[in-house]
């Protein structure tokens, strides 16, 4: 069972965070070992094999990024340095650059500044083109068009993917700083 | 998960980080990055032109230290070698060496990738000069 079925969802990308929150707490009840003190013990592992799934399910589909990144790998597609554009690589080596002078304290607050509103516009810019190419995955999905199509789509998100998970880094490097 | 010690020793003692002209004709440039873990490591070589031996290497990783090792170990391995026998170095020679975890072979795969790429850029450097 994917995480999608533990749901009963098909796998779409636009999942409203109330709707989850709620069909999550209705199976977490259904499935609340304390249900099953007096069933078999077989049934017993069962309830709790599907409060694990149900958990990881639910921490996997709440969040837009993880989703996506499920969905793709779910349907067989893997995240490829080797498509990542060159000038994108070279962009993030520098960033890194700047981040290494932060973390030996050799930046100023403009500096660190101005790094930070670098690194958050990126990821503004990959959020938005993620969100756009869900959008268009669910619409090829509820129209039922051919696997090809969907394919194109799904390598796309992979794409978006693989190119924001150096902006990603940089963000939690910063942060964590 | 632990690392092994080799791994902990070039982490610690990092040998020839730093860089080398990207303009200066005889060297050659790799850059390579693993969206798995948004890892970016460049790798650079100094090439004798008639032995076509690797006189000089340098790197710098940002990225975990399985990646920072597998860099540092290449650069060691690559320098008094030709290009064709750093062409040979494989990843698994990397993993072995330092005992990587199997959910850090993607690092030696990347040193192996960056070895390669910047062989390439030596060679494309070198194909235009010829003409």
């Amino acid at each position: 069972m994917d995480y999608f079925e533990v749901f009963g969802l098909p796998r779409v990308l636009g999942i409203e965070s109330a709707t989850l929150e709620r069909a999550f707490h209705d199976l977490s009840r259904k499935y609340h070992p304390d249900y099953f003190t007096t069933a078999s013990e077989a049934e017993q592992a069962q309830a709790l094999r599907m409060t694990a799934l149900l958990n990881d399910a639910y921490r996997t589909l709440r969040h837009p990024v993880r989703r996506v990144e499920y969905l793709v790998s779910l349907e067989g597609f893997k995240p490829d340095g080797s498509k990542v554009p060159k000038s994108l690589l070279m962009e993030v080596f520098e960033i890194n650059e700047k981040l290494e002078e932060v973390k030996t304290g050799n930046a100023s607050v403009e500096e660190i500044d101005s790094l930070r509103a670098l690194i958050h516009q990126k990821r503004d810019k990959f959020d938005t083109e993620l969100q756009a190419a869900s959008q268009e995955w669910d619409e090829l999905l509820k129209s039922g068009a051919p696997e090809a199509k969907r394919k194109e789509q799904l390598a796309k998100l992979t794409e978006i993917l693989s190119e924001s998970s150096y902006i990603r880094n940089l963000e939690r490097d910063l942060e964590g700083h | 998960m632990a690392y092994s010690d080799k791994v902990i020793d070039h982490y610690n003692n990092p040998r020839n980080v730093g860089a080398l002209s990207k303009e200066d004709p005889t060297v050659g440039t790799g850059l390579v990055g693993a969206p798995e873990c948004g890892d970016v490591m460049k790798l650079q070589i100094k090439v004798n032109e008639q032995t076509q031996v690797i006189e000089d290497a340098k790197f710098k990783t940002f990225g975990c230290g399985s990646a920072i090792a597998s860099s540092s170990l290449a650069t060691e391995w690559v320098k008094g070698k030709t290009l064709a026998e750093a062409l040979s170095i494989k990843n698994t020679d990397i993993v072995k060496e330092l005992s990587l975890p199997p959910v850090k072979i993607h690092c030696s795969v990347l040193a192996e990738d960056a070895i390669k790429a910047a062989i390439t850029d030596w060679k494309k450097k070198h194909d235009d000069n010829g003409k």
